[in-house]
């Protein structure tokens, strides 16, 4: 099982991974860092709103919702392999 | 001396600062609660008490009598998560800080990482300061292990663990206010690193099961069951509201005839002059004192505020406490926050709406939590538009339900419609994007029965003390003019607008001049006049719609500006004059549930083609 990297609004709820890479728009960047996303930061995705609503992201005890167009932003290292057969498939209705 | 209170949103500072003042503000469990600063006298402990005085009552009891004590001016800063921030309620508590002589920094123990962030901001600035650990009752539940003398020799200042609920810790904190130093800057590297560092050393977590309030947080947010357990949530709150409100508002409209209005009746034997009767006790309808109708300054004036509204108003109060402290209203904004962008709305606009339900005042000072400017604009044009604040809605309820609740369900449904029309409308329009939602999440919490308490006393207080005068002040402008003559006049001018376009008898113009002073008095001002079913619907959207009571104006002129508020005032006066249009059309045509079905209609098509229309741009 390889390491890949994945935009955090593909992910599934239960899926876990460290942040990769943060959105390029400072103050939303800001924001997040403040609440304790930051990059090297162990996430885990404990919800998400149907038709691409937000986001429930927590990162150690800190539970933080993030729109999807901003998790889009957020590109987060997951194991195993990412894309066809992934858990992600089956929340397709999510999106 | 003077001494802040900071630290990151939702730490419990409001409840800390009541706990060292006395001073009762608004606590809840959201980030954003205080958007403005309070002052208070903070009367420090005795000294040398040589034991632990946070277990001994008795000891409390000879602090508070202690004359000699010191008193120090405490503030209560809105919280922030940084000191260089774009949200305005963030920006006051930055600007505040050079006015302040020493820093209390309230810092989440449950959340030391990422509270420490603004500590080290603060660090920055050497002021003398002090760090209280709130939220101490927690960190054992949760298996957080935090090491506050270790904390406190990092850092070089005094570290307190305290308990905004309880007060744990407050006189410790007081004694202890005289050591604060300028903090130490520990640690090399960036902000997060140290951070780190600081946190390995104190902090050490134990493995814990999930308790019951996790799960309930788990199945309030599940993607398929959160939606709908949110509106029922509303929709039980409001069936209380309206159900218990209904019976209490029942029960004091009897006790008002058995003890007031024989007092009036008496009243108006021994008063003298004509006039005076007519201001104070108003007008007889077949010999008799109608306490909704008469419109005198001691009888209406007096009855639609404490008879009428108030048993309403006690219930919603007490709901959305409740609903406050537990933690839902954010939670609430992440259900909402799909639908809520497709308007023009941020999903944290769900605040200023549910306060506004309540009073449109706090709606709008809750503005202040939302990040641009369009989204302010956006949210207070639909709130102040749309939204009937408590007072209006109990008299609503009382006045069209004796129509029939399909009456009830017509205003609610057009007020609705015009809600996310003048959204959609207003997103298409409004330069720029909404922003995607960022918010914290508070864990569940169960409300304390003394904060509960002390916030519904501020709200009534807040209630009697400012909207029941304005209550009686407009109805004594409407009898003046009245008497003078004035008001025939102004029918004349508005008979246009009122009977042309709205179908209403002249006389509903006087419901649209008090309206301008207190809608509830203006809604009951329709009362007299024996309108239609669908009469009064039209009246009563038209008065909702239209401009919003004059404290609300002014309180919005403050928090949006000039411009914005005339664009508000335009739509307003736009959205008014079509709404009555409307259900008079309409009403003339269809039974009132087809004209539902045919809004909900408009709205989904609406809603369903302006989603197309963004994504062809």
């Amino acid at each position: 099982m390889g390491m890949s990297v994945v935009s955090m609004a593909d992910m599934a709820p239960g899926e876990q991974g460290t942040i990769y890479q943060m959105p390029n728009d400072n103050e939303a960047r800001n924001r997040l860092e403040q609440m304790g996303l930051r990059c090297g930061v162990a996430v885990g995705i404990r919800n998400r709103m149907p038709m691409r609503g937000p986001l429930l992201v927590c990162a150690g005890r800190t539970e933080v919702a993030i729109g999807n167009d901003l998790a889009a932003d957020i590109k987060v290292l997951v194991a195993g392999q990412c894309g066809h057969g992934s858990m992600r498939k089956r929340h397709r209705w999510f999106r | 001396m003077r001494v802040l209170l900071m630290g990151n949103p939702n730490v419990g500072k409001s409840a800390l600062f009541y706990h060292l003042t006395g001073v009762a503000v608004k606590t809840s469990n959201y980030a954003g609660t205080t958007v403005t600063f309070t002052e208070g006298k903070w009367r420090l402990p005795p000294e040398n008490c040589g034991h632990d005085c946070a277990q001994c009552p008795g000891c409390a009891k000879a602090a508070k009598n202690a004359a000699d004590r010191k008193e120090v001016d405490l503030i209560d800063v809105p919280g922030t998560y940084t000191l260089d921030s774009e949200i305005k309620s963030e920006k006051i508590a930055a600007d505040m800080l050079a006015t302040g002589d020493v820093i209390i920094n309230v810092v989440d123990a449950t959340n030391l990482e990422r509270n420490l962030v603004l500590t080290m901001q603060l660090c920055e600035l050497k002021k003398p300061m002090i760090m209280l650990l709130n939220m101490w009752d927690e960190t054992q539940h949760m298996g957080i292990g935090v090491d506050y003398a270790e904390l406190e020799s990092i850092l070089g200042i005094p570290v307190v663990p305290t308990n905004g609920r309880t007060g744990m810790g407050c006189l410790d904190a007081g004694r202890r206010l005289k050591e604060a130093a300028v903090p130490r800057c520990p640690g090399e590297g960036d902000i997060y690193s140290r951070i780190g560092k600081i946190v390995s050393r104190v902090q050490n977590l134990s493995h814990r099961h999930h308790t019951v309030r996790e799960r309930l947080q788990d199945i309030s947010m599940h993607p398929v069951w959160g939606l709908p357990i949110a509106l029922a949530v509303l929709a039980g709150m409001f069936e209380l509201v309206i159900q218990v409100g209904g019976f209490l508002s029942a029960q004091m409209a009897r006790l008002f005839e058995i003890a007031w209005l024989p007092l009036m009746n008496r009243l108006y034997e021994v008063l003298g002059p004509e006039w005076l009767k007519f201001i104070l006790i108003g007008r007889l309808y077949d010999g008799q004192i109608g306490l909704e109708t008469s419109m005198g300054v001691l009888t209406t004036g007096i009855f639609v505020p404490i008879g009428l509204v108030m048993p309403y108003l006690l219930f919603f109060y007490l709901a959305l406490g409740f609903l406050e402290d537990w933690g839902y209203l954010p939670r609430m904004a992440v259900l909402f926050d799909r639908f809520f962008h497709k308007i023009g709305l941020h999903g944290y606009s769900v605040i200023p709406i549910m306060l506004s339900t309540g009073c449109n005042i706090p709606g709008v000072l809750a503005l202040r939590n939302l990040e641009s400017r369009r989204e302010r604009f956006i949210t207070a044009a639909i709130t102040c538009t749309t939204i009937p604040c408590m007072a209006q809605s109990a008299v609503i309820f009382s006045e069209a339900g004796k129509h029939g609740a399909v009456y009830i369900w017509l205003i609610v449904s057009t007020l609705l419609s015009f809600a996310i029309l003048l959204g959609i409308l207003l997103d298409r329009i409004t330069k720029g994007q909404t922003p995607s939602l960022i918010s914290e999440m508070p864990p569940y919490r169960i409300p304390g029965p003394v904060m509960q308490f002390k916030k519904l006393m501020t709200r009534l207080k807040g209630f009697f003390t400012e909207a029941v005068p304005l209550m009686m002040l407009g109805i004594l402008l409407v009898q003046v003019l009245d008497l003078s003559g004035v008001l025939k006049h102004m029918f004349g001018l508005m008979k246009p607008v009122v009977s042309g376009l709205w179908g209403l008898p002249k006389e509903a113009a006087s419901a649209m001049l008090v309206g301008v002073i207190r809608k509830d008095a203006a809604v009951a001002l329709l009362e007299p006049l024996n309108l239609t079913a669908m009469q009064s619907a039209t009246a009563i959207v038209a008065l909702v719609l239209y401009f919003p009571c004059i404290a609300t104006y002014t309180v919005l002129a403050r928090e949006v500006g000039t411009r914005d508020l005339l664009a508000i005032t335009a739509i307003m006066a736009a959205t008014a004059l079509l709404g009555g249009l409307f259900i008079n059309l309409m009403g003339s045509i269809l039974p009132p549930a087809l004209i539902i079905g045919a809004e909900a209609a408009v709205v989904l098509t609406a809603l369903a083609f302006s989603g197309k229309m963004k994504k062809r741009a």
